[in-house]
């Protein structure tokens, strides 16, 4: 074999992993849409008929990637005229397969088919996967985003001791984030722990300041301040003010 | 020519798309070009594989030089096979519309310039690295492997690529030819249109300021 010889097949052989590393990408982008767009709704009847041009963009150059990879994606499983949400986590995990195949399981792809089992009601099954991936190795980002994930819904399921015991251990190696500590503050109003809010609504405070996504839990704890306030015997006012910074208290107090 | 390839072409475009083109020399680069441009819009619009092998098989050799010629001018040092596989990456997963592809640009124009701006972005991300970071993965769970340091020949490397890539571009430039391509000032000289004197001032100013940052890199790093 000839030094031009080696150089071909080495190119071509980038170029085609290449394009099956494009494939996976298109083939999670669209399933992240997919279970995007069955969670934005309860009904069966769900928005992707309506404006399917964001998944049948990603149709396009999955089309174009599987022609020039040969990766063969079975069509039927693309329910891109079902307007069911059922049919959209379908082709959600339809995707995921796709990426499987070429990317292994990969930690994106494994939380969003844990995402999927759990909008779809299998919340055994997202734990499970869950607790295989939190198994590791993650990066340090991947692995705090699966532990996240796992105390919503453990928390969700009732699961409190479980959460909790997660939730402490991250809070303890300084990741405070708002989806913990909220978590958490369920969980303690569902056992009653009036003992431990103080403390839980000081870490929420401290996580909700300079959080990203610090708008959207003000608005989650102030939605909830009238459940979490029957469950703790405490006043609404109270919740807000000990679990918000104050300049997010206003409108409530 | 050991091979056929305008026959192949043949095979893979067909009598029609072929047109005028009646040979087929790949050292020429007007042929090249007409040729690279067939394979490389029947690989965008048919998806058709045999054309972006062809199309390797033509392109590569002329790609290398490209690639070569790129490295030396911009003073890369890695290897400018890495700007020819980025290149044909590229070319194979690129799935844009038409209106923002390179429809109509010239295929080694094309190359050329894709290539430049690769290197490019490579200089500069190794120059923006940390010089002493460690090597591999990091890990972080409950059964977490701990966080590996370099040894000290790795880190010395390491600690050379980087600091070598943030010298300004004239002394990386002669810097490079010296001891990558093991080219002789005088070579030097002639590569870049210089007097020999002022290569040896380059290098050896570009030594000194080599061995002083990855000094000051590898000892910042041991504190």
């Amino acid at each position: 074999m000839t030094a031009h010889d080696m150089l071909v097949e080495r190119l071509v052989r980038a170029g085609k992993a290449a394009g099956e590393d494009a494939l996976a990408r298109v083939a999670y982008e669209m399933a992240r849409r997919c279970w995007s767009l069955a969670e934005e709704t309860q009904a069966r009847h769900i928005r992707w008929i309506e404006d399917p041009r964001p998944v049948a963009e990603s149709l396009d150059k999955f089309d174009a990637l599987e022609a020039r990879t040969g990766i063969e994606v079975d069509r039927s499983s693309l329910p891109l005229t079902d307007p069911a949400a059922e049919a959209a986590l379908s082709c959600a995990r339809e995707c995921l397969e796709v990426g499987t195949r070429i990317e292994g399981a990969s930690p994106r792809v494994q939380l969003l088919r844990a995402q999927c089992a759990r909008h779809s009601g299998d919340v055994d099954e997202c734990i499970d996967r869950l607790e295989i991936a939190v198994r590791g190795p993650l990066t340090r980002d991947w692995f705090l985003t699966m532990q996240e994930e796992l105390i919503s819904v453990l928390t969700d399921r009732g699961d409190y001791d479980r959460a909790d015991h997660i939730g402490q251990s991250l809070l303890r190696r300084g990741h405070h984030r708002p989806i913990v500590a909220f978590n958490l503050l369920i969980g303690l109003g569902w056992t009653e722990q009036r003992s431990r809010f103080d403390a839980m609504a000081t870490q929420l405070e401290h996580a909700l300041k300079g959080a990203p996504d610090a708008g959207f839990w003000e608005q989650v704890v102030k939605d909830e301040s009238d459940w979490l306030a029957h469950r703790f015997g405490m006043d609404p006012v109270d919740i807000v003010r000990h679990a918000l910074p104050p300049e997010m208290r206003r409108a409530e107090s | 020519m050991p091979e056929d390839f305008l026959e192949r072409l043949r095979e893979v475009v067909g009598d029609r798309e072929l047109g005028g083109i009646k040979s087929l020399d790949v050292t020429d680069d007007l042929q090249l070009e007409r040729a690279a441009e067939l394979l490389r819009r029947r690989f965008r619009t048919m998806h058709d594989v045999r054309a972006y092998e062809l199309l390797v098989d033509l392109a590569a050799d002329r790609l290398m030089v490209l690639a070569v010629r790129i490295a030396r001018d911009l003073g890369l040092a890695v290897d400018p096979e890495e700007l020819i596989i980025a290149y044909f990456e590229f070319l194979f997963a690129d799935v844009a519309p038409d209106g923002t592809s390179h429809d109509g640009a010239r295929f080694l124009l094309h190359a050329d310039a894709w290539m430049r701006e690769c290197a490019e972005a490579r200089v500069r991300d190794i120059a923006l690295s940390e010089a002493t970071d460690p090597v591999g993965p990091v890990h972080w769970g409950d059964d977490a492997l701990p966080r590996e340091s370099p040894g000290p020949e790795a880190a010395l490397e390491r600690a050379t690529h980087v600091c070598f890539h943030r010298l300004d571009l004239p002394l990386r430039r002669v810097l490079r030819a010296h001891q990558v391509e093991g080219l002789t000032a005088p070579q030097i000289a002639h590569e870049f249109d210089m007097k020999e004197r002022e290569v040896d001032e380059l290098l050896l100013d570009a030594a000194e300021r080599l061995d002083r940052a990855v000094r000051q890199e590898l000892e910042g790093g041991a504190r």
